[in-house]
């Protein structure tokens, strides 16, 4: 059994096959070699084919069956017999044990096998000339890593400020000890490898301090260098070493991660911590502090991982100050527990070890003989008082990692210990810290409902999940959890606003209060409205127009089409200074026809509103558009007289203007009546108002008889006391009725353009007159027009076919006939809203 | 190599040696275990105040005729239920104090087991002192001067009534224990050196 010692030196001719064919033999094959070791194997069993081909997936195979045969034999020699019958018999029972068992073990044959291969293939190495040796820089070389190449430069750089010698003596060394590093550390145990590059550490500070004797380095220089050193080796090394940590810890990281995801009912009023994690600011660290502790781990060295761990460890600390005066170890350590706790950060125990086998022995003094260090020496019956005395130095580190090579001192509480805690990280901040890293982790491991207040059977429950400790959702519960953070947060809110704790009454009451005053005020808004509204109704009382024009209606179907607005005629020019003054600045119109008691109504109405209640925009709107069209009524007077106003286009077509007017007087005596009525007085109004007879006289089809009445109602009664002023003329009624069109403006555009075509195609020519003859008259309202003809060419058409004489009429200003929609659409629209 | 981590002093120590301490807290929660260091860290005495963010690590510089000695101050905590991890702390501590209350009967007889534990498990030549602190309480005293200063002798213990407070002997007790702990540090390393060449022998053999 040779092949168990490995660091026993191996003679050649142990190597050779036992059966001296004369080829190598395998541990993994009992010191066969793979034909004799087959050739024996398979002769119990003759059945069995002959394997012509030793190499591919057979052999494989077989290094399974070895691995059993030669782990029995070390059961064997172990213990018993008996017990590979026992194990078989609980191999259901305890597959996982054995699968971990076997990983194991295979980990370790495997490892040995290959070292063992190693070692041989060095001692042939020289047979096979320089071809082997000069494989392994350049595969190093490519192996190299950001990481790697980023602390390389900064090394490279650093040294080279220094003197040539030592830059060369330095970078040597480090050669030397990589190369070796990398071809040793991929087969050995963290210990061994621990031991080599804290061995490495030595010898480079002993470099270093000749150096510092013969160059003149600085201390302070001798210590950069150590530092760069520890960190290019172990990144270069990283992928080797944490490999191997990780292999050894995995079992450890897998335990403390199920530990910590079983302990996340743990707050922090059950370790005793003083964190305010109420407070947003604590809050804000703590994450911070959590994101540095899982963030350790994807730093390479040592020294980075310690970095982080400090810095989020100030930052705890200041959390803590924050929350309760200058921090002491009494809050920092339930502190860092807690945050170790909702952090779970990965692979715990495999940084820990990792720092604490490869971390440059930062050789401060510290004394070596700690409580399990003498626990440890104990066993081997070493004299701990040596120890004790002993300060300092990296040594100490290599040689308790020698010494924790005795199987014996690896297991138990203190072997953990021994194993977590190297005494060269006892001292220092970057030290303190770490200590208590391994405190929180140490107390994590052994956690019981006695250290955090509760009985046993609480503390059991709440590990397996049964329950809940109670206080989460209290009011100082301390949860990380955003989102019961935001909740209990809004509560508070709640609570504040409905008043329910603390009796505070005033809030609720003087809500209702707001409450109830606003409504009080949208009540009286509406009242004045309201009676603004009958004030305005009583003034201006219905005509029973409507009616009657119905009748009249049936009796000139056609009429609708007919623009009779042909009045105009008269005065043309004159028509068309009125118009433009209407379109500018209608209350001048407005003003002009004193008689109009309207107007006044209007600002009476206007003030009352203002003064009763706050003047909504509605009403606002509401009051213009009446305004506009008590304007438009007033205009009448002076309209009638000049109904030409249509004419306002063009002078060229007077002659068709007075066409018109007979026409319109026909139709004055015909359509006098109902909405027939309608086109003429828009007609006889300015030339503002003429489209708008056109278009309401198509429209009027399509208008429902019953909103038609009732909203003309108003109006007609307006417009009556001008009727004497306009000349009597009843069309001025129509007008105004035409004008209250309940239909929005778009509607009317629409039902005009549908019915209109026809005669689009038949007086196509006259159309495009209508645009010119706007933009002359009313230079003011042109870009008006001009927008709104797009819109508006349908109406004209239709009353062009209607008027069918007149044919021109239409040409009147588009855009006022919108204006006048519009006005019209907000008023009955506010008037609803607000009714 | 004991010089390399030391206070990087400007002045005051001169030629004289630097050597480096690590001193551990003990004691009950609330004993003033932390205002006892700050006091000592920030009070007049210090000269070079290094870390002013919490009270758990703290370092203070004590000139000692001709040396110069760094103390390095871990703070535990105190609680009960973290007693266990205390010896991860004072494992390789050269000195500790001890706190107790002098109001309070209890802590004293913590502190006792404290000194135990220390001179059973810490390493052999720790220096422990005994502080009984809140002296400026002296009016709810509970625990009688005499009573420990017997029990501080009976185990050689630096032994001093201290107040936070009042800075009443806080510099006192750090200056003592700096004198009394040893100085030459150097011997030290080339004796572990010795021990760790023959323990390897013996392996390899």
């Amino acid at each position: 059994m040779a092949w168990t010692g490995t660091r026993l030196h191996i003679d050649e001719s142990e190597l050779l096959c036992r059966t001296g064919c004369g080829f190598y033999g395998n541990p993994a094959w009992d010191g066969h070699c793979s034909k004799c070791y087959k050739d024996r194997t398979l002769a119990p069993a003759p059945a069995a084919p002959q394997q012509p081909s030793p190499t591919q997936q057979p052999t494989r195979k077989a290094v399974f069956h070895p691995t059993q045969t030669l782990r029995n034999k070390v059961s064997r020699s172990v213990s018993d017999v008996s017990e590979l019958t026992s194990t078989a018999t609980s191999l259901m029972s305890r597959k996982f044990d054995r699968f971990e068992e076997k990983r194991r073990q295979q980990l370790d044959k495997r490892t040995k096998a290959v070292k063992s291969m190693f070692r041989k293939s060095q001692a042939r190495e020289p047979s096979r000339g320089g071809s082997g040796s000069g494989d392994h820089p350049t595969r190093v070389s490519q192996q190299l890593s950001l990481e790697s190449h980023s602390i390389g430069h900064e090394f490279n750089q650093y040294l080279q400020k220094l003197h040539k010698d030592v830059e060369v003596s330095i970078i040597k060394h480090i050669k030397v000890f990589l190369e070796k590093a990398q071809k040793t550390f991929e087969f050995q145990s963290v210990e061994e490898s621990a031991e080599i590059v804290l061995q490495f550490y030595t010898n480079m500070e002993d470099i270093i301090a000749t150096h510092c004797s013969t160059h003149g380095l600085t201390e302070d220089e001798a210590q950069r260098l150590m530092s760069l050193t520890e960190r290019y080796i172990t990144t270069r090394l990283y992928k080797t070493l944490i490999a191997a940590v990780n292999a050894a810890n995995e079992e450890k990281d897998l335990a403390i991660q199920n530990r910590i995801r079983s302990l996340a009912w743990v707050g922090s009023e059950h370790l005793d911590c003083g964190l305010n994690e109420t407070d947003e600011e604590v809050r804000d660290t703590l994450d911070r502090v959590i994101t540095g502790l899982i963030e350790m781990n994807s730093q390479r060295a040592p020294s980075d991982k310690l970095e982080i761990l400090e810095s989020a460890s100030l930052m705890l600390l200041g959390a803590l100050g924050a929350s309760s005066g200058p921090a002491s170890a009494d809050d920092f350590l339930p502190a860092l527990i807690y945050c170790v706790l909702r952090a779970n950060p990965p692979l715990l125990h495999s940084n820990i070890a990792y720092i604490t086998n490869f971390a440059q022995q930062p050789s401060l003094q510290s004394g070596q003989a700690g409580y399990f260090f003498t626990n440890l020496v104990r066993g081997c019956g070493s004299s701990e008082g040596g120890w004790g005395t002993g300060l300092g130095g990296g040594l100490g580190g290599a040689y308790i990692t020698n010494f924790a090579q005795q199987p014996s001192l690896q297991s138990g509480q203190a072997g953990y210990f021994f194993t977590n805690l190297q005494p060269s990280l006892q001292s220092g901040q970057a030290g303190y810290f770490f200590t208590n890293l391994c405190c929180a982790v140490a107390y994590i491991e052994k956690v019981s409902g006695e250290s955090l207040g509760l009985t046993e059977d609480q503390f059991d429950r709440y590990m397996s999940g049964r329950c809940l400790p109670p206080t989460p959702l209290d009011d100082d519960s301390v949860w990380l959890s955003q989102a019961l953070r935001v909740m209990q947060e809004n509560m508070n809110v709640l609570d504040q606003v409905v008043g329910g704790r603390g009796g505070r009454r005033r809030r609720p009451d003087t809500l209702h209060k707001d409450i109830d005053t606003l409504s009080e005020q949208m009540d009286t808004l509406k009242d004045t409205v309201c009676s603004e509204v009958d004030v305005v109704l009583s003034r201006t009382p219905l005509t029973i127009l409507p009616p009657r024009s119905a009748d009249l209606d049936d009796d000139m179907p056609p009429n609708p089409l007919l623009p009779p607005p042909l009045t105009p005629q008269t005065a043309g020019s004159t028509s068309d200074a009125t118009n433009t003054t209407v379109l500018e600045t209608p209350t001048d119109s407005s003003s002009k026809p004193p008689v109009a008691g309207d107007e006044e109504s209007n600002v009476d109405v206007r003030r009352s509103t203002q003064t009763s209640a706050p003047l909504s925009p509605d009403i606002i709107a509401a009051q213009e558009g009446l305004s506009f069209l008590q304007q438009l009524s007033d205009i009448e007077p002076g309209m009638t007289l000049l109904p030409v106003a249509e004419s306002a286009g063009g002078e060229k077509e007077e002659s068709h203007s007075q066409a018109r007017v007979d026409v319109n007087t026909s139709d004055h005596i015909g359509n006098m009546d109902s909405r027939i009525l309608v086109p003429k007085p828009a007609s006889n109004i300015s030339g503002i108002l003429n489209p708008t007879p056109a278009k309401s006289t198509t429209n009027f089809p399509g208008l429902s008889e019953s909103s038609m009445p009732t909203k003309s109602s108003h109006f007609p009664g307006e417009l009556d006391p001008f009727g004497p002023l306009a000349g009597g003329d009843k069309t001025t009624t129509t007008t105004t009725t035409s004008s209250h069109n309940p239909l929005p403006p778009a509607s009317v555009t629409t039902t005009t353009t549908t019915t209109p075509y026809s005669g689009f195609t038949v007086q196509g020519g006259k159309i495009p007159s209508i645009p010119c003859d706007a933009g002359q008259v009313l230079p003011t309202t042109t870009t008006l027009t001009h927008q709104q003809q797009h819109q508006l060419p349908p109406p004209l058409v239709p009353t062009a076919a209607t008027s069918v004489t007149m044919g021109r009429e239409q040409h009147d200003e588009p855009d006022a006939i919108d204006k006048v929609y519009n006005v019209l659409g907000d008023i009955v629209q506010t008037f609803d809203n607000l009714l | 190599m004991a010089q390399r981590g030391g206070a990087q002093r400007p002045s005051g120590g001169g030629q004289g040696k630097i050597c480096q301490f690590k001193l551990v807290l003990l004691g009950e929660s609330a004993v003033g275990k932390s205002s006892l260091v700050l006091r000592f860290v920030k009070g007049q005495f210090h000269e070079y105040q290094e870390s002013t963010i919490g009270a758990a690590f703290l370092t203070q510089t004590v000139c000692l005729d001709d040396t110069t000695v760094k103390f390095e101050i871990w703070d535990t905590a105190g609680q009960e239920r973290y007693h266990s991890l205390a010896p991860m702390y004072y494992r390789g501590a050269q000195a500790a104090i001890v706190v107790y209350d002098i109001t309070n009967q209890d802590t004293f007889g913590r502190a006792k087991t404290w000194v135990k534990e220390l001179q059973r498990q810490a390493s052999p030549n720790i220096v422990i002192a005994l502080a009984g602190n809140k002296a400026d309480l002296a009016n709810k005293r509970m625990v009688e001067y005499e009573e420990a200063q017997t029990y501080a002798e009976e185990n050689s213990l630096l032994f001093m009534e201290t107040s936070a407070k009042t800075a009443m002997n806080v510099n006192d007790i750090f200056l003592a224990i700096a004198k009394k702990l040893p100085k030459s540090d150097n011997n030290a390393r080339s004796c572990w050196m010795l021990q760790v060449i023959t323990f390897k022998t013996g392996e390899t053999m």
